[in-house]
Order: C-alpha cells, then structure tokens, then sequence
C-alpha cells in the first residue's frame, strides 16, 4: 500500500508537468501549420478569409452541397476562414500585423494606411499584367473601377462587383396612399411627405403614434447626408471647389441638407434617439410600423422588411432612387465595388501559385459556377418546373447558397422568375439611374494623411453632425469642428489630395 | 491550474540543521537540488507566464518605433519618443485623462463600497437558507454580458417608447435624452457596474466574514455589545485587510474602465465625456491601423497603473496594513 503510494507520487509529479508544458508548446505550435499550400496532382488548395453578414457563417464542408460543389466545378478546394462583418476590419488589421496570413483575404476597406503600406513594401503581388490570360477575368473588368481600387496606378486585386446607383428612398406606398400623397420627387417632397407621415396618422389606427423618417448613426454617415446633399446639388463626400479637393462638409449643399435634418429632428419627424442607434434598428422601426421611410441601398426594400409584411400583410413597401433639385436628378455613386480579393506574397510564394488561384475567380465567372452561386444546387436547393428553377428549401438556400456570395466576385444577373415586382424595380433602377450618380471625385487617389488619421479626423464631423442635428451646437460650433479637423491633418489631406487629382487630370 | 496544484502538494518539512550564510544563487541551486520535484512542477507556471506573459511584453518596444508589419520589429526604424511626444501635446490626451480619471474616481467612490456593505448586511441575516436564496439571486447579473447590458439599458431609456421616458413623459415632464447626453454618460456607466458587479463582489468579503472567530462575538456580547457594537468592533477589523488588499489591486487596474460597456454605450452625443484611454487605443490602434502610436499610449497607461499599485501598496505598509506584497 505504502510503496504504491510512493510509486504513484513518484510517477505523478514529473507526469503532470511533461504532459502541461506538451499541451503549453502544442499551444504554440499548433497555429503555425495551415498555411502550407500547393500543387497535388489534381486539385489546387488555397486558404481564404472573408467577412460573412448572415446570422452563421456558411458550413465549408462537404455538409454544404453548395460548397461542395463549387470545389468541384471549379477543381479548387478553398479553406475559408469566416469573420463576421462588424468587426472584420479590426480583425484583418490585426492579421496583416501578425504577419500570418491566408493565401487570399478580402481587404474592405483597401485604401486604409496598414494595407497601403503593406501594398507599397511589396507585401502584396500586383495582378494587373495576370489578368488578360484569364478570358472572364478580362471580360469582367471595368477600368472605371479598376482605377479605383489602384494604388500608385497598379492594380493589386480583384474587386466585388457591385452596383454604382445603389442609395435611395424607401417608404411605406400603404401609408402614402392612405394620405393621398405621391412619391417623393424632390428634397422638400421627403419634407412634406415626413411631416404627414408624423402628424396626419398615415397608418389610421387614430393614434399619434407614427413618425416620418427613421435614421440611425451609420445610416447618417454613409446614406442620408449624402443622397440628401447630392440631390441638393452637391458633392458625394469629395468634389472639387475652386480647384481644390474639398470635403462636403465645407460646402454650402452639406449644411443645407443638415439644416433640414435638424428641422426634421425639431419637429420630430425623425427619432429623437437617431444617433444612439446602429445597425438593424434602423429598419426596426419601419417594421413594427413606427416609422414610414428611410435612406438606404435600395435593394434593402427587397431584404430587410420580412417582419412588417409578418406583422403587417397589407403594408406596402416602394422605392425611389434619384430625387431631383437644382442641377437635375442626382444621387451619389457607390465606388463601384464592395472589397478587394488580394494575395499576400509571403503566403502565395510563387507565380503558379498565384495563376492557380486566379484560376478559381476566373471558373467563378463561368456560367454554370454563376448559376451555383445563384440558385444553388439542383435537387437539394432548388429544383426545375417548366424550365424554371423553384425553390425547394428555401431557408436551406439562404443558409448555404446566399451566404457564399461573399466568395464570389460578380453579383448574379440570374434570376429567380418568383423573384419579386419589386426586386426587378430595384435592378432596373440600378440601370436606369448610373448617368445620374455623382462620383466621390478622391476614389482613386491615396492620401498618406487620411490613410493614417482618417477615421479619427471623420469621426470629429461625425459627431459634430449629430451634435448640429441634435441642437448641442450651432453653425458656429459645427465650423470649430471643421477648423479642427483642418488642423489636426484636414488641410494636409486637402493639399495631397489636389496634388493627386492634378496630377491625373494632366 | 499547474500553479495551484503546485501549491496544493504536500510540502515536506526539512529544516535546515544550522542556517548557514550562503549567497543567494548557491542556496538556490542548493534547494532546487534538495526539492527537484517541486521547482519541476513549478515550471509550466514560469513557463506559461514567460511565454504569453513576458515574452510578449518586449513587443512593447514598437512603442518606439515606427512599426510596419511587413518589415516587422528588427527592421522597423527607431523614432525614439516621437509618439509619446505626439500623445502628450495633443488636446486629446487632457481630454482622455480627465474622462478616465473621472470614470474611475465615480467608480471608487460609489461603486467600491457597496459590495462591502452588501456583504456585511448579507452576514447579518439570521436564516440562511434566505441569504442563500439572495446571494444567487445577485450574482446573476455579473453573468450577463455587457452587450446584453447595454441593449437593456437601450431599451430601458430610449426617448422612442422606453419605458423610464414614457414614465417622465405621463407625469407631464419632458423627455430626457439619456443615452445621448453628456450629462448622464457618468452615472450610466456607474449604475450599469453597480448593478451587473455588486452581488459578484460580494463573494471575497463574504469568505473573509466567514473566517471570523466565533469566540469574539461571544466575548463581545458578554461585554454588552449590541448588533452594531459587535459589527463596528468584531467583524468590521476582522474584514479590513481584506478591503485594503482589494483597494490595491483595484487601484492596479485603476485606468482600465472597461473597454466593452463604455464602447457599447459610446456616441456622437456624449464622446467629449466619454471617450476614454482604451477606446481610444482601439479607434487609433486598429481601426487606423497606427500600432506604434497605440502601443504607446496602452504602454502609458501601464506605467501609470504601476505607479498607482506601488505608491497605494506602500501606503498600505504604511498604515499597518499587509499589502500585496
């Protein structure tokens, strides 16, 4: 008894401490192994990392007919690493300093000051002269946004397709009708219309309980300002004012548009609770039938409202995109993509490694990989009636077919025929509406100052906008923002970016 | 986990036969000889905290470079204090100062206190089952994230149907907007930590009121004191260390205000109070990618946290107190 206790505590100490420091260096180790790549006989292997905005990411396994196969059709098997959207940009900065990264990874925001540098050390492998021998790769690129997404004139990824005429007005045609009012054409029309909207119970239920639009902080930011300032007659984030780059914000468009804003706000024809508010709330609020219009992508009207039609069957949603003021009918440009694919040297060692990844975006161009991407895979997501493809599981498709597109370069001009009046209203639109969209005109220059302080110098006019709307300043506190942000880098910014746009107008 | 079991193991006692001056690297490898087992176990410790401690600890050195990540630590060129210099004449660093120090000083001063208070309350209910009922009942809160807090709080003050407005709003006042304002950011942020960690800090005073020697109450009572002698007298000395022991590493952590919950509950209406150290090392450090700058004012923060622990732990000394240390 004694003995094997001996033998026990003997055995037990030197026992536990080999096993913990083991599990201490695997630790260590383990993360270091994946990167390997490589030509097999057959298939090409690549990793990937990419932002995904469902509620999960989609399986990559053979679980997911879909991802299967599209490894199939396109004889590539891909490990993709998911990242959701809202904290895709923190987590990708944080890799590029790490300095382990995948073979492929989606840069959204391509013009910030650790991509740029990491692209100007010669991190990253210039695709430009690779692209004429992939034939769908040479068929898909535009100039217009190649020239966009080129750093120092070369061009160092793939950009996502996406539509330039995207930001418009969606609104409740129902509570529209019930008022006898038309569709909002011009500025004042979004005015009025907010006003009814507010005061004159568009939903008839008798009670005071409705309100005209619905904003939120981001929302602010990235849709309402600008399509109410372009519609104005003004810039779309950057324009060119005495023959410099200059910034909205110094214009006389911006502030009116702002100063309606706060009209609306002190009326309360928006929510009160507009800048404490991000994300989804927005439509949250046309949903549960709070509010009747909002600025957004006009393709929203089609996705985000499935809870007002539950709640609400006989509510009706419409759009308009383009609103006309002094110069015409305008509204601002998208950049034309949404992320850029790039391919890190250290990981992608060598050309054929390169070619072979390429190889996928080229075949993911092909009509039958476009079709995949689509509709998914016959017999499991959809099945054909009449030479139509119908859903056979819908939720099965969201989950696993829809939730890949962030994989895929071009949105797909395939569609479903059950697809809604109102999504071919929205795709018509985007057509229709290009000649009118005002460019932001910096999209291909690269300042070294907003690189590195852009953010921070945006956020002091951010929150001074919210400040002006909400009445906490006046257009005296809001121009002492504007100085600030001229001082702390602005001009500077201003001064690299004329440069910039001079130089390319030679 | 290594460290406690380490701890935990029988200790044989072999007192030296005569303490013999010896300098102090020879008596150590003289007791690592004599205890090999125990320095064996102590090793995934050390390990652990060199690896993912201190070994990381030297990357602080960015601080003083100007980091790129593509020409990593050894190539990337040295700019000596450029970014402290950067930090300290920026309006923005009074401001970060003075919103940090404030949140923590709020913190000290209406949080600190009530988990004691609670704890000796707790201590004097008669029937335990109740004071077990209750102390689950508050430790819930710490177990709810900070997301879920702040959603609660959203949808708590909001002025678009939340539910304290709707109540301001029916007693004919007029709405406050709570969540947006400058005036209110502070004591959100101060209830928002009373209410998730109160009943959670309660948990240490309580194990050191359990600890009490029963016999002093006793002789307490018989020299005639009364509920609140007894607490003023008895339990309230016996928990004191305690208390010190907490300030002082509550003061080591003093600047970190909790980078989730004020984050979640930050905006455009209320930034000029609430923008803090840690918001600001993520907005500049990962947002606009300037690792060197970031590091150095995280890097800032730690010198002054260490500063705080040292002086408060002396002071402790001092008074007579243990300390840390």
């Amino acid at each position: 008894m004694r003995s094997k206790q001996v033998y026990f505590k003997k055995w037990l100490v030197p026992g536990i401490a080999t096993v913990s420091v083991f599990f201490l260096l695997s630790a260590c180790v383990g993360k270091s192994r994946d990167v390997e790549s490589g030509h097999t006989a057959q298939t090409f292997k690549f990793s990937i990392m990419s932002p995904f905005y469902s509620a999960q990411p989609p399986e990559t396994d053979d679980s997911n007919a879909a991802f299967k196969a599209l490894e199939d059709k396109t004889g590539i098997k891909m490990d993709v690493t998911f990242i959701p959207g809202t904290t895709y940009n923190d987590k990708l900065n944080v890799t590029l300093a790490s300095g382990n990264l995948p073979q492929v990874m989606v840069v959204l925001d391509n013009k910030n000051a650790a991509v740029i540098n990491a692209i100007r050390s010669g991190a990253f492998w210039e695709i430009g002269p690779y692209l004429k021998e992939f034939p769908n790769l040479q068929k898909y690129w535009n100039d217009q946004i190649g020239d966009n997404i080129s750093v120092d004139g070369k061009i160092y990824g793939i950009y996502r397709d996406r539509p330039f005429a995207r930001k418009g007005i969606i609104f409740r045609q129902d509570w529209l009708d019930n008022l006898g009012l038309q569709q909002p054409k011009t500025v004042g029309d979004i005015y009025n219309i907010a006003k009814a909207f507010t005061l004159n119970d568009p939903d008839k239920n008798g009670k005071n309980d409705t309100f005209g639009m619905s904003v939120s902080d981001d929302n602010l930011m990235y849709d309402t300002t600008v399509v109410l300032e372009t519609a104005l007659g003004g810039f779309n984030q950057w324009g060119i004012q005495d023959g410099k780059v200059t910034p909205d914000f110094m214009t006389q468009e911006y502030m009116g548009a702002l100063k309606l804003l706060k009209k609306m706000y002190d009326e309360k024809l928006i929510n009160r609770d507009f800048g404490a508010i991000k994300g989804s709330k927005l439509v949250d609020n046309i949903n549960q039938g709070k509010a009747g219009m909002y600025i957004s992508s006009i393709d929203d009207a089609n996705t985000r409202h499935s809870d007002l039609f539950k709640l609400n069957p006989n509510a009706k949603i419409d759009i308009v995109l383009g609103l006309q003021g002094p110069k015409g009918v305008k509204l601002p440009a998208n950049s034309g993509y949404s992320g850029v694919f790039m391919f890190p040297k250290s990981s992608v060692k060598t050309e054929a490694d390169l070619k072979g990844i390429l190889t996928y975006f080229d075949k993911s161009l092909d009509p039958d990989v476009m079709k995949l991407f689509a509709f998914g895979v016959e017999g499991v997501h959809y099945k054909v009636e009449n030479g139509n493809p119908v859903f056979t599981n819908e939720q099965l498709w969201k989950d696993q077919v829809d939730a890949l597109s962030q994989l895929r370069i071009a949105p797909s001009d395939l569609t479903w025929p059950t697809e809604s009046e109102l999504m071919k209203k929205v795709k018509k639109l985007y057509q229709e509406q290009v000649p009118n969209a005002v460019p932001s005109v910096i999209e291909p220059y690269i300042s070294p100052t907003k690189a590195e302080l852009g953010t921070e110098l945006d956020k002091m006019i951010d929150d001074a906008r919210v400040q002006f709307i909400m009445g906490a300043i006046d257009e005296t506190g809001f121009a002492k923002a504007t100085d600030e942000w001229r001082n702390k880098g602005g001009d500077k910014m201003i001064d690299e970016l004329t440069q910039e746009y001079n130089k390319a107008q030679k | 986990m290594n460290r406690t079991m380490a701890r935990n193991e029988e200790v044989p006692q072999t007192p030296l036969s005569k303490p013999i001056e010896r300098g102090y690297v020879k008596q150590l490898i003289l007791d690592i000889r004599r205890e090999k087992l125990l320095y064996l176990m102590l090793l995934p410790g050390i390990l652990f905290f060199v690896l993912f401690k201190y070994l990381p600890m030297l990357g602080t050195v960015i601080a003083f470079q100007d980091y790129q990540p593509f020409a990593g630590i050894m190539k990337s060129p040295w700019v000596g204090l450029k970014h402290f210099h950067r930090f300290f004449t920026d309006p923005v660093f009074w401001m970060l100062f003075k919103n940090t120090l404030l949140l923590a000083v709020y913190n000290l001063i209406f949080f600190f206190p009530l988990p004691i208070i609670l704890a000796l309350m707790l201590n004097e209910v008669r029937k335990q089952i109740f004071k077990r009922f209750v102390q689950t009942i508050i430790y819930i809160p710490h177990f709810i994230s900070w997301v879920v807090v702040a959603g609660l709080t959203y949808t708590m003050l909001t002025t678009e149907g939340g539910i304290v407005n709707e109540a301001i709003a029916s007693l004919g006042a007029s709405k406050v907007n709570f969540l947006l304002s400058n005036d209110w950011f502070r004591t959100l942020i101060t209830s928002q930590v009373v209410w998730k960690e109160t009943g959670w800090g309660t948990i240490i005073f309580l194990a050191a009121l359990a600890g009490v020697d029963q016999q002093l109450y006793e002789a307490a009572r018989i020299d005639g004191a009364g509920r609140w002698h007894q607490l003023w007298h008895v339990t309230f000395p016996a928990i004191r260390t305690t208390i010190v022991l907490l300030l002082i590493l509550r003061l080591g952590s003093f600047l970190d205000t909790g980078f989730e919950q004020i984050f979640l509950m930050l905006n455009s209406g209320n930034r000029d109070v609430g923008e803090v150290f840690d918001t600001y090392v993520y907005t500049s450090g990962l947002l606009n990618a300037q690792f060197s700058y970031s590091t150095a004012v995280g890097l800032f923060k730690s010198v002054v946290s260490l500063i705080l622990v040292i002086s408060a732990n002396a002071l402790a000394k001092k008074f007579g107190e243990e300390g840390v240390y």
